[in-house]
Parts: C-alpha cells; sequence; structure tokens
C-alpha cells in the first residue's frame, strides 16, 4: 500500500493496521501524536531527556499492544495520550524527586516552541487555550490539586500531605473542579463512546 | 448525582491519583455502585482533554529515528517470521538495537496468530478496504447498471450506482458536513494519488443525498468521500468518511 492511501485513513484504521505489524502505519500515528505526547511529558517531568525517554517507551508499548486498542472507549489520541500519562506517573515515581517535576516555561535553553503551520494545529492550539483558561477560571484550591495529581503526578494522599489538608478534602476538590471544567469545557471534550 | 460515600474517588480516580489500595478498592466499588460509574463516566472526557492543556513543545527528530529503528526491526523480524513477505522491513539493522526493549520483543510477536502477522501488500489494500462496513455486493440494477454498497458513518447508508464509466452515490443517512465544510468525491485507483472530482455537496437535514460524478470513473476501484473546504481540494484533506469498493 502506498504511503498516500495510509494517509488518508482515520486514527482508528491506521491502529487496525498497527495491529498487524504495518510499521508506515505506526508512522503515521507517531508523527499525529508525538508533539502531543512529548508536550504532555514534559509538562509532566520538567525535562527534555526523562520526557523523551516516557514518549519513547509510550510508543513502542503503543507498537507492541497495538491489537489492544478499542475503539469504543475512546479516540486513538486519548489512548495515546493516556498511555504517556502512565508511563510519565512511573517515571515519577521511580526517579524523580518532587521539586524536580515541575516543568517550568522559562529558561530553557533548549526548549522549541511549535510552530503554528496548519490548521490543525491553530485548532488544536486554540484548544489548549481553552483548556487552560477554563483551569484558571477554577478556584485556586481546586486547580491547584487537580495540577498536582494530573500534572504532578502526585497521589491524593501526597497532595494531602503537601498542602497539610484532610484527605477527604483534596478528593472533593479535584471531583468538584473537574464537574466545572465539565461545565466549562463542553465543546471540546469527545463524546463517550 | 450519587449520594455514595465513596462519590469523591471518582476524580482522583479518573486523574490517576487515587493511592494503590483506594485504586483496588474503588474498582471493586465501581462493579456495584451505578451512581459511581456513571460519575466516572461523566467525569472521564474532562480528563481526557487535560493533556491538551500542555504548552506544546515538538520533539527532537532523533527521537522518532530511534523509536522507528526498533520498530522497523522488529517488523522485519516479525515479516521474516511469517514469510509472508510484508512492506515491513527494508530498514531494521545497524541502528536497532538502541533500545532496550528490541531484546523483549522478539519472541512475542513471532508467537501471534497467523492472522495477525503483517500481510501482502494487495492484502492490506482490501483489509483497509474492508473497514466499516464496506462488504462490496452487488445489490442490484439493470444489465448496465452495478450497485455496491459501501461504509459510512454510523447510521448511514451508502450505494454506489455504476453505469458504464458514470458513477452515482446514494447515501442515506448521511451527517451534514463540519461547519466550514462541503464534502468531496475522490476516485482512487490502485495506490496512484486519489483523483480530485468536481462533486461536491451537502446533505440536507434528512440525510439524504444524490451525487452525480461528473469525471468517468476510469479505471477507478474505489470512490471515496471526504469533508473539505468550501471549494473543494486538490488533495484529500481528511480522512474518509464514506465510500464503495468496485469489485
Amino acid at each position: 500500500m502506498a504511503d498516500v492511501d495510509r494517509r488518508l485513513l482515520a486514527d482508528e484504521d491506521l491502529m487496525q493496521l498497527v495491529s498487524r505489524g504495518d510499521p508506515r502505519a505506526f508512522e503515521l500515528i507517531y508523527e499525529r501524536h508525538a508533539t502531543a505526547a512529548f508536550s504532555l511529558a514534559y509538562r509532566m517531568t520538567g525535562r527534555r531527556g526523562p520526557a523523551e525517554d516516557v514518549v519513547q517507551e509510550a510508543f513502542l508499548s503503543i507498537w507492541r499492544a497495538g491489537a489492544r486498542y478499542d475503539h469504543t472507549r475512546g479516540s486513538v489520541r486519548t489512548w495515546v495520550l493516556g498511555v504517556v500519562h502512565h508511563r510519565a506517573i512511573d517515571v515519577l515515581r521511580r526517579n524523580l524527586r518532587h521539586d524536580e517535576r515541575r516543568a517550568s516555561d522559562e529558561g530553557l535553553e533548549d526548549r522549541f516552541e511549535a510552530p503554528d503551520r496548519t490548521d490543525v494545529a491553530a485548532a488544536r492550539r486554540q484548544e489548549a487555550a481553552e483548556i487552560r483558561d477554563a483551569l484558571a477560571a477554577l478556584p485556586a484550591e481546586q486547580s491547584k490539586v487537580i495540577e498536582l495529581a494530573y500534572f504532578g503526578g502526585f497521589s491524593h494522599s501526597e497532595i494531602a500531605s503537601m498542602l497539610h489538608t484532610p484527605v477527604g478534602t483534596v478528593k472533593g476538590r479535584i471531583r468538584l473542579g473537574l464537574e466545572k471544567l465539565r461545565g466549562h469545557l463542553g465543546d471540546v471534550m469527545e463524546a463517550p463512546a | 448525582m450519587s449520594g455514595c460515600p465513596h462519590r469523591d474517588d471518582a476524580g482522583p480516580w479518573v486523574l490517576g491519583a487515587l493511592d494503590d489500595a483506594d485504586t483496588r478498592a474503588f474498582a471493586a466499588h465501581l462493579e456495584r455502585c451505578e451512581g459511581c460509574r456513571a460519575e466516572v463516566a461523566a467525569l472521564q472526557p474532562v480528563a481526557d482533554v487535560l493533556p491538551m492543556a500542555a504548552p506544546q513543545e515538538l520533539p527532537p527528530p532523533a527521537l522518532k529515528d530511534r523509536i522507528m529503528a526498533v520498530v522497523e526491526s522488529e517488523a522485519a523480524l516479525l515479516g521474516a517470521a511469517s514469510g509472508a513477505g510484508a512492506d515491513a522491513g527494508a530498514v531494521g539493522g545497524a541502528g536497532a538495537d538502541r533500545s532496550p526493549g528490541h531484546r523483549h520483543r522478539r519472541g512475542r510477536r513471532q508467537g501471534r496468530p497467523a492472522w495477525l502477522r503483517p500481510v501482502p501488500v494487495g492484502v492490506l489494500v482490501a483489509v483497509v478496504v474492508a473497514i466499516g462496513v464496506a462488504t462490496v455486493v452487488l445489490v442490484g440494477g439493470g444489465e448496465a447498471e452495478r450497485t455496491f454498497t459501501g461504509f459510512g458513518p454510523d447510521g448511514a447508508s451508502v450505494a454506489l450506482h455504476v453505469d458504464d464509466d458514470h458513477g452515482r452515490l446514494e447515501l442515506l443517512g448521511m451527517p451534514q458536513a463540519p461547519e466550514g465544510h462541503v464534502y468531496q468525491v475522490w476516485l482512487v485507483t490502485g495506490t496512484a494519488q486519489p483523483r480530485a472530482t468536481r462533486a461536491l455537496f451537502t446533505v440536507p437535514a434528512d440525510g439524504r443525498a444524490r451525487v452525480e460524478i461528473p469525471e468517468p470513473l476510469d479505471g477507478a476501484d474505489q470512490v471515496l468521500v471526504t469533508a473539505e473546504p468550501p471549494g473543494g481540494s486538490p488533495q484529500p484533506t481528511s480522512s474518509p468518511v464514506a465510500g464503495a469498493k468496485l469489485a
């Protein structure tokens, strides 16, 4: 099959080829989602080296487990980013001290800003801005626990200890914050399968 | 939504932030608590979009090289093991051992059942065409006209009528094109670049559309439909949403 034919395919169709061991289909999956994957890994680990390790482990896992992708449980993008998130948490809990975790937006000489080359990239930037705005609009105590839990990879009990807050309060703040985000992000979210 | 005392666990659960013990306990609880399952279902889409909030960073090109070296190598091994001669393996080679994951791979892949192994290129084409409900069936028509059922979005039915070298698509239950887009028909012959047609169309509220393809089919073996900007595109800019194979 010519590469041009594969480029016509949706992610879900490419994953069927990946499950049969097709490297060209996998390469397209990588090209479509590598930036989002690396961005998430870098946001979580705060350093390019560990972020690269996370992305490499995640994509090789995806290559080897392609047959396990289940389209009824969400898009390929969601699945890929879920794998990256889990790998990053593993790395954080295994290798990095908590005070090294936070990615900084300043002082990173080797940082590459993703260029806004395509309509798809522009749409994703807009989507990212909407999500960041929605996070910023939350009460500070809710956005903080969500950031620590999702991007920091901290468990709810670690967050409770860090913030000197009861465990139940942390859980409740996370849930309330997510519910408010759901209200703000209706257009951005995927419909449940 | 739920008065269950475990309701607050749903938030940390979808973020992967429950401790191990709590994760196991809540997983067991979910099996018997409908309210908490609904809470998780409501919150999961929010968790799914959170990664998009990360500032966008380009991965270094070398990262792709490293990953693809492993992938190509494993695909080549897989192709050799299956004897299928897939288009899997020209790269492999020198760079393939750069990842420690490589050595764990060989045995598992070779153990795959035959239907999961790489298949020849021609078969792959057929596999792709078969995605969805693209069973090609001669369903009607007179002596000169042939009709093929095709594939489309859930709930849609697609028929391609071919009369000599002329094609016509009939679509039922078709959703409207995304805002600011129209549908465009493409002709595909083998592995050649898809040929754009002047068949641009929108779908009315009743989901019915009848689309005459002005260009001759001229040996095309697939007809595909994509959503494109108004006026159409010289090359497809999105994945096919509907189509049919001539066989």
